[in-house]
């Protein structure tokens, strides 16, 4: 009793610093394995708003990184896009020149698939704008990394759309490189066959497909996919022509429609692009 | 002060710690926020609660880095002690012994977290102490002392007025 008396009377805060110094070494000498996972169990109820807050700070610092980055990139695209528009007149003034008719690029109105259809072999997808949104049956819908189907069925504020992976859908489409046309054709999976391609032609696996706007079903130039494997059949007099689509067809959720072309002069996203960055800078 | 409030001072200092500390260091030597608390705390304290909050601070800090769990606790009791005895009956409550004392508490700690980490190797602890504990020990003094004429300047928390009230 005396020597607790000792401890805890006239020496309390020698006892107190003692006891913490021991703690101490025990949680130092414990295997670390044990004090990780210790640790862990603590940290995860203590420390989780630190951790939070630093993880913020982490992330704005990214986003610092990556709008410098942005703001080179957006520098570099107002440049080139500059040389593209004295390009873009060069090539109108030669069309004229030449007689062509005026050409010109898309429109396009973004929507999400809102439902997946349960046939095998018929593959389509509905997205969620319709006729009140001006689509129109025929108009093509692309995702970000190329062509994806048509609209075959519209809703008041649905559309129905065909996939290329669909038996009954065949695209005319064009090799970027050599410019040798043939018809696209669904095999099984992302996986199709280019059909029509003579033994001569020049095809090469890696080339690109782009489609070739014949017939009218699909808008010319949108890409499709990618040869894999090119084989000639025996004594055939065509190839035979594997491919793979760009689109994960059976993962599909933002897509767009193609809801109509625009004209070359017509300059929406620049000019937006260039307000945007006049009213940041206050130039009126 | 109550213990909800050190412990918010507490995770503030370890969110200053994790996230700016990396940021505005000097030739690798960063700048110790929580040894700025502990001396801040520990001060105007008796001292069985400096010890408790500086075996606290160091025991959250550990638990950030579990590999040396209780170095930072060991040491920061033995600062928060050190403090709360010295500089509660000696000291004058001024602006240069506060440099003065985070300066000393951050060598101490120094001095003890190397040992740790080095297992007492002489050599290394000799090393690291001259290439990054003095000068973190002086960034972090002079950080105490902007902190010190921030909040005492601004009469934030009334810590000397509380003081010298007592005294």
């Amino acid at each position: 009793m005396q020597f607790l008396a000792f401890l805890f009377d006239k020496h309390l805060d020698k006892t107190v610093l003692v006891a913490v110094l021991v703690v101490s070494l025990v949680f130092l000498n414990l295997p670390e394995a044990s004090k990780v996972n210790k640790a862990k169990v603590v940290t995860s109820f203590l420390l989780y708003p630190v951790n939070k807050v630093s993880r913020y700070f982490a992330s704005v610092e990214e986003l610092r990184q990556e709008n410098t980055d942005l703001k080179r990139m957006v520098a570099t695209l107002y440049h080139e896009r500059e040389r593209l528009l004295q390009f873009r007149d060069e090539r109108n003034r030669l069309r004229k020149l030449l007689g062509f008719k005026e050409d010109s690029f898309y429109r396009f109105m973004p929507c999400e698939v809102i439902a997946n259809s349960s046939e095998r072999f018929l593959h389509s997808v509905v997205v969620d704008r319709g006729k009140v949104d001006g689509v129109k049956v025929g108009m093509a819908v692309v995702d970000y990394r190329g062509l994806v189907g048509r609209v075959i069925e519209v809703f008041p504020h649905s559309a129905r759309v065909m996939l290329i992976n669909n038996k009954s859908c065949s695209v005319s489409c064009i090799d970027k490189r050599s410019r040798v046309v043939g018809i696209l054709e669904w095999e099984r999976g992302n996986l199709f066959s280019l059909e029509y391609v003579g033994s001569s032609e020049d095809v090469r696996p890696q080339d690109t497909l782009i489609t070739s706007g014949f017939g009218k079903l699909f808008p010319k130039g949108f890409t499709v996919g990618t040869i894999f494997h090119v084989a000639d059949e025996k004594g055939g007099l065509a190839r035979k022509v594997s491919a793979v689509a760009f689109s994960d067809l059976n993962k599909l959720e933002e897509l767009f429609i193609v809801v109509g072309g625009r004209k070359w002069e017509e300059n929406e996203i620049y000019d937006e692009l260039e307000k945007l960055s006049r009213k940041k800078s206050g130039v009126k | 002060m109550n213990p909800v409030k050190v412990l918010v001072i507490f995770i503030l200092g370890l969110i200053l710690q994790l996230t700016i500390a990396d940021k505005v260091a000097i030739a690798g030597a960063k700048p110790d926020f929580l040894i700025v608390i502990l001396v801040a705390l520990a001060l105007n304290r008796n001292v069985i609660a400096a010890v408790i909050i500086g075996f606290s601070l160091g025991f959250i800090q550990d638990l950030a880095s579990p590999a040396f769990l209780g170095m930072n606790a060991f040491a920061k009791s033995l600062i928060a002690y050190g403090i709360a005895r010295i500089g509660g009956e000696y000291l004058p409550h001024n602006i240069l012994y506060f440099i003065a004392l985070i300066f000393s508490a951050v060598l101490i700690n120094d001095i003890i977290s190397l040992n740790v980490v080095y297992s007492f190797s002489f050599t290394n602890v000799l090393g690291s102490f001259f290439r990054y504990s003095l000068l973190t020990a002086v960034y972090s003094a002079l950080l105490g002392g902007v902190l010190y004429i921030l909040v005492f300047g601004l009469g934030m928390i009334g810590v000397v007025r509380q003081r010298s009230r007592i005294e």
